[in-house]
């Protein structure tokens, strides 16, 4: 059988098609394809109040931080961290109402496309925040496809632009420095990690507000620590540095953490415990005829500072876990206290009676905000001594 | 017509199927489903995709009765000359009707991620110039290139699914079909979620290539499932990821899955645009195998010999239809109809003429 | 087993063939099988030889007396430079000079006096008889003696060849660090000779046939006649038949000829100067083409894959193997598609660079005079420009031009501001990806794919690569080597392939031959459990099973 050939007026045909398809390729020139070096990679953004006092309380002052690229890359040796005042990026700003605006108003300053594909961090001022809500500022970057969702998001207790123009220690720009403090690796547990993607997944969901972490200007550099509480678009109130750390126990953020407890037989000593390994299980029960949000915590603690002076270890064992439990129960039992007090779900309540006490959520969905300060919420902390044998004694 | 001899093995077969099946529709599946079934969207899905397995089951029968022809040659055999006639054409609009909106969602996809800014006559005109390329070849090597380009497709879905689970959370898929977030009243939603999984009509189209029609059955279901299992885990780990209401405003949320996905140890900084360029190659495969299908069976039906005139011919129309789909309520408007056609197509006449075909059979007896 | 349909060698030859048939029709002499034959008339078969070759110098007339009883004229025409002369001086002169008729009886009676003469007095190991003039004048140039009797209408053809030629040394172009170290050489017979020297089965064949009008080249197939499907060869043979072109220079001359789809930009044969790899194919079921002039032998059928197989990679074990595959398959990437990805990457998305590579880039490019696509134009047609200088020039000098050209050129061009140091660092690595590739062939392919690439990737972006790509895909799945898929065994899949392919399984995991090539013996291992310790390992019953399945 033989296959029939493919006849070769065909072939010119495609070859014909080809030929067009170049034609009209060459002939149409580029679209948006623009060089490396036409656009101008903006790392950060930063929102502020109005530097005037009579500004309208919708405007709001909107910095982009954009990196030199002679300065950056160029030609390697310079690189190493900026010294000498001549910083390796500009800061831009202009107040605006809209952030669609305000980046419009910029590019007239600035002879490259402003592009958001690389940018790191977004900074809001907790005053912004509280007026204009984050919602709102967000939303922009929400629509372009070009901006990431790995993009960290923080409160500004403070003047956000000054955070952009500030003197990293050890990283190249600001927003380099700024994120990595913002990510797990910084490995501080009373910083709350999160995201521009996580924001969203918690922003739209029903029965869940989202929080961001908090940052503040020390004199050089920048602190992390405590957390902000977002509400319907808008700030609603900070959490500090321990509700944050309880705040991340509650949510499984997989942190380790110092505790300082009281020694149980000697009551004047403190023993210092690691602990870490932290699992929460969130249930609904029913307890006393009332549909209660119950937290199991359970984690592993170590001494970290312990001598032969607090006791013999079989003793202390029972004790000493006890003490810690009750430590870490207070300090969550405190987050959820700030949280009702705020009338914001972080926790997540709402999401767990909507998936498994549909009918109950029902009731309660209009009004969450009020419902969840009231609504019972129980922490049970069991922690563990691990006792790893890194060094028996002291 | 039969100039590709019986070259196809049954896996081939298997792939075609998938790679008709799965293209544009699973980028936007799970929102659709969400925005129907809330957070238990998954699981419609996956209900829908096992009933197509019921009816794959009757499709590649029908197919195996009838191992030397098509559903065009015979259908008017089993339900007479006209409707045999208004069913071929029904038929052959079901599978062309696919192609437009094929092409308008590549449109989309490029213009919102790799070109923005790209005119639409540069994006689908190069488009569909290379559909017509493609399926001017012979069978064989639209199964080769099925072959290659939709196992990649897959590969690469399947890495950015498992890579997202990092930020998945079982608690988005619940709960159970709850009364509050079921949007029943959105029926034509409902519609262009089973758009997705109309790719049955390639194995009647293609029995008569495959090397051993006996496993013409198997393959198509097997197919079927792959095609229910993809899109329930898609549609399940994009729920449990990003929670149903976000779900729902997210129009392409397998590129924010993708998005979403932390990869700072890869070269790349981002995986979604990997994803596009993938997904590429999977809605290529539809448009290809479609525009296959639609050349074959016209030709089968006007008795042309060669599909590849009608292929060309039909370039100019299917750009002009394309064209017309111009914003995303249009198209999805569109792949209502295309969904309807395809379900009336399914689950009315393949039955029948099933039935139809079982008792030739027995008369013949 | 199902029917292998290999398409016709092209239409273009057989229109060829038509029209040389109509233009032969006037000429004179026509084919050479129908040339005139052999008269009685001694002077006038002289005569004609003198006026057909005996012109050019190099053609030697030696005329002597046969000494029987009543003296014979004769005559040796041979070609100088194309024999060895002892053989004719002390076997066939002397022999012939020094004859005592008395001794031998059938001296006496002068019939078939041609034959008698092969018979008895002629030492020489090969000697035939021929009637044909045209043949015989193509005997004769081909080196061989013809001994002309008078009274005799047949000539006695004796094979006297012998000429300078190479010695057998390492190919230059196919290096490897384990394998033997020979190649084949100009000369046809000694090149079938080391294949035969390989290979010592009596299935082995070598068919000989003559190809050119003018030229009348050897050309030999060579193939296991149990292990290569029939078709296969016939196929070959058919259209190496229907070639008529006036001489063969080189195989490359037969590969475009004989080649499924002479308009692709894939090589779909496969050329090669070492032994071991045309002995390799042979086994696989192959067929090989060696031509006489060249020591570039032709394989047949390929796949793409095997374009970037190394002989060497059959001697190494079979993870080191595997890596060496998968990083060539890498580096095939990168040739290919390196620059075309940075061009859509910087002009169209540059969002996918991390951010931290993009602000270099920026930064290194920061006032360089030309946009990403033009200086990357520039530096490729700089880097191929200097291949091409470099391949031209003699040994010590191409490295040189290398030098200059890589080192101080590039550099001068970067500290110049010219071009950024990413683009030479690009530059750079796609060229030495390309050299990756064992295949000349498929390399240059490449070479020429990417120019169009970078142009698609300046205009669509990583949108227009993909389509690009899919493009690329359709042709080569249409692409066939003597009806061999050119993905094969990755589409259509084969599983059994598969185990030689990027993937690499051991040796004695092979246990079939390639079944694309639709071999007549599937089994080139006698049994499964035919690694010692496999013996070892299977559970007796389970071995015994087994063995009589292999058996």
């Amino acid at each position: 059988m033989n296959r029939p050939v493919k006849s070769t007026s065909f072939r010119k045909k495609g070859f014909f098609f080809s030929m067009l398809l170049v034609i009209v390729l060459t002939a149409s020139g580029c679209w948006q394809g623009l060089e490396l070096n036409a656009r101008a990679f903006v790392t950060a953004v930063a929102f502020d109040r109005p530097a005037t006092e009579e500004a309208d309380p919708s405007e709001f002052l909107l910095s982009v931080q954009i990196p030199v690229p002679a300065k950056m890359g160029g030609e390697g040796g310079d690189g190493g961290g900026g010294g000498g005042g001549d910083q390796p990026f500009v800061v831009f700003g202009t107040t605006a109402k809209l952030v669609q605006i305000g980046i419009r108003q910029l590019q007239r300053q600035i002879d490259r496309e402003l592009f958001f594909g690389h940018t790191q961090l977004i900074l809001i001022n907790v005053e912004v925040a509280k007026t204009i809500g984050v919602d709102r500022l967000l939303d922009y970057f929400k629509r372009d496809f070009r901006v990431q969702r790995m993009t960290k998001i923080a409160i500004i207790d403070g003047v956000a632009r000054e955070i952009l123009n500030l003197q990293p220690p050890i990283s190249q720009t600001p927003s380099a420095y700024i994120e990595n403090l913002l990510s797990a690796q910084s490995g501080s547990a009373i910083n709350y990690i999160s995201d521009f993607g996580r924001f969203l997944v918690e922003q739209s969901e029903e029965g869940t507000e989202p929080v961001l972490p908090r940052l503040s200007m020390g004199k050089e550099t920048v602190q992390t620590g405590g957390a902000a509480v977002i509400h319907k678009g808008k700030f609603a109130g900070w959490l500090s540095n321990l509700e944050t750390r309880g705040l991340n126990i509650l949510l499984n953020q997989n942190i380790t953490s110092n505790y300082e407890v009281a020694c149980p037989l000697h009551p004047r000593e403190t023993i210092v415990v690691g602990a870490e390994n932290f699992r929460a299980h969130h249930r609904l029960r029913e307890i006393d005829g009332q549909t209660t949000y119950l937290i199991k915590v359970r984690g592993k603690f170590e001494t970290v500072e312990f001598s032969e002076k607090h006791g013999p270890l079989a003793v202390l064992q029972d004790d000493l876990e006890k003490v810690v439990s009750a430590t870490v129960q207070a300090e969550l039992e405190q987050t959820i206290r700030r949280a009702q007090e705020l009338g914001a779900d972080i926790l997540g309540v709402g999401r767990h009676l909507q998936a498994f006490k549909p009918d109950l959520w029902r009731r309660m969905k209009s009004n969450w905000g009020r419902e969840f300060s009231a609504f019972p919420i129980k922490v049970e902390v069991k922690m563990e001594w691990a006792m790893t044998v890194r060094r028996l004694g002291g | 017509m039969k100039t590709g001899g019986r070259s196809l093995s049954a896996r081939q077969v298997t792939l075609m199927i998938l790679g008709y099946g799965i293209g544009g529709g699973i980028l936007t599946l799970p929102s659709l489903a969400a925005g129907i079934f809330g957070a238990s969207g998954w699981l419609a899905v996956l209900v829908i995709g096992l009933l197509y397995v019921g009816v794959a089951w009757i499709a590649g029968r029908l197919a195996e009765k009838f191992p030397e022809e098509t559903i065009i040659e015979y259908s008017p055999r089993l339900l007479g000359k006209v409707i045999g006639l208004l069913f071929n054409l029904a038929f052959i609009a079901l599978l062309y009707l696919v192609i437009p909106v094929n092409i308008r969602i590549l449109q989309e996809l490029v213009n919102i991620s790799l070109l923005p800014g790209a005119p639409t006559w540069f994006v689908s005109g190069t488009y569909l110039l290379a559909l017509a390329y493609g399926a001017s070849r012979e069978v064989d090597q639209i199964a080769q290139v099925n072959e290659l380009l939709i196992e990649i497709a897959i590969f690469v879905g399947l890495f950015v699914v498992v890579a997202s689970f990092q930020h998945f959370d079982p608690i988005h898929l619940l709960p159970v079909f709850s009364k509050d977030q079921i949007n029943l009243d959105q029926m034509e939603q409902l519609l262009g979620l089973t758009f997705a999984f109309g790719s049955l009509p390639v194995v009647n189209m293609v029995v008569p290539y495959i090397r051993n029609p006996r496993q013409t059955t198997k393959a198509t279901m097997k197919a079927s499932f792959f095609i229910a299992l993809i899109y329930t885990f898609f549609t399940a780990v994009s729920l449990g990821v990003f929670g149903y209401k976000e779900a729902i405003d997210l129009s392409w949320i397998g590129l924010e899955l993708a998005k979403s996905v932390n990869s700072r140890a890869v070269i790349l900084q981002r995986l979604d645009l990997v994803l596009i360029v993938s997904w590429i190659s999977a809605l290529y495969t539809t448009g290809l195998i479609s525009s296959f299908l639609v050349g074959l069976a016209l030709g089968q039906l006007v008795r042309v010999r060669k599909k590849a005139y009608i292929i060309w011919a039909l370039v100019p129309v299917t750009y002009y239809l394309s064209a017309s789909l111009k914003n995303y309520f249009i198209w999805t408007r569109w792949s209502i109809y295309v969904a309807l056609l395809s379900l009336v197509i399914a689950f009315f006449f393949y039955p029948l003429l099933y039935f139809l075909s079982l008792r030739k059979e027995k008369r013949h007896e | 087993m199902k029917k292998r349909s290999f398409r016709r060698a092209r239409p273009v030859a057989e229109f060829r063939k038509e029209k040389a048939k109509k233009e032969r029709a006037g000429n004179e002499g026509g084919p050479p099988q129908e040339g005139p034959a052999l008269t009685t008339d001694f002077t006038a078969n002289i005569n004609y030889l003198k006026e057909r070759i005996g012109v050019s110098n190099d053609v030697v007339f030696r005329e002597f007396v046969f000494p029987l009883p009543e003296p014979v004229q004769a005559v040796l025409i041979f070609v100088d430079g194309l024999i060895t002369k002892d053989t004719i001086n002390e076997y066939i002169l002397l022999s012939l000079t020094t004859f005592e008729a008395k001794e031998a009886d059938w001296a006496k009676d002068r019939r078939n006096l041609a034959e008698k003469v092969k018979d008895h007095v002629l030492a020489i190991n090969e000697v035939s008889l021929e009637s044909n003039l045209t043949l015989m004048i193509t005997a004769i140039l081909s080196g061989e003696t013809a001994l002309l009797l008078e009274g005799e209408d047949r000539a006695l053809i004796c094979n006297t060849r012998g000429w300078e030629h190479r010695g057998i040394e390492e190919p230059s172009t196919e290096a490897a660090v384990r394998g033997p170290r020979v190649g084949f050489n100009e000369i046809l017979r000694s090149n079938t000779a080391q294949v035969r020297r390989w290979i010592r089965d009596p299935d082995l064949r070598v068919k000989t046939m003559k190809i050119g009008l003018r030229s009348q080249t050897d050309v030999a197939l060579v193939y296991l006649e149990t292990v290569a499907n029939p078709e296969l060869v016939a196929a070959v043979e058919e259209r190496l038949k229907k070639i008529e072109i006036d001489g063969v220079v080189e195989s490359a001359y037969l590969q475009e000829y004989i080649e499924d789809r002479p308009y692709s930009l894939f090589p779909t044969l496969q050329t090669t100067e070492r032994v071991d790899r045309v002995v390799g194919a042979v086994l696989e079921g192959k067929v090989a083409v060696l031509v006489d002039n060249t020591p570039f032998a032709l394989i047949m059928p390929i796949t793409f894959w095997q374009l970037y197989y190394s002989a060497e990679d059959y001697y190494h074990r079979w993870p080191l193997t595997f890596l060496i595959r998968v990083i060539r398959f890498i580096a095939f990437f990168f040739s290919l598609y390196l620059p075309a990805i940075f061009i859509a990457l910087a002009v169209h998305n540059p969002e996918l660079i991390p951010f931290n590579l993009a602000i270099k880039i920026a930064g290194t490019r920061e006032g360089t005079p030309f946009p990403i696509f033009l200086e990357t134009l520039f530096m490729e047609l700089a880097i191929e420009i200097l291949r091409e200088a470099s391949v031209r020039l003699p040994g010590p000098f191409g490295q040189t031009i290398g030098i200059v050209g890589g080192f101080i050129l590039g550099d001068t061009a970067v500290r110049a501001g010219l071009i950024s140091p990413i683009m030479t660092i690009i530059v750079a690595l796609t060229a030495i990806s390309s050299f990756t590739a064992p295949s000349f062939g498929v390399a240059i392919t490449m070479r020429i794919l990417r120019f169009p690439l970078m142009l698609v990737a300046e205009i669509g972006g990583l949108y227009g690569l993909s389509l690009a790509t899919i493009f690329l895909l359709i042709n080569m799945t249409g692409l066939r080597s003597f009806g061999v898929p050119f993905l094969s065994p990755v589409v259509p899949l084969n599983l059994s392939d598969l185990k030689d392919s990027f993937f690499v399984a051991p040796r004695w995991a092979m246990i079939k031959r390639p079944l694309v090539n639709e071999p007549l013996d599937l089994r080139r291992e006698a049994s499964k459990a035919n690694h010692w310790w496999e013996a070892l390992l299977m559970p007796p019953k389970h071995r015994k099973r087994r063995r009589g399945k292999g058996e």
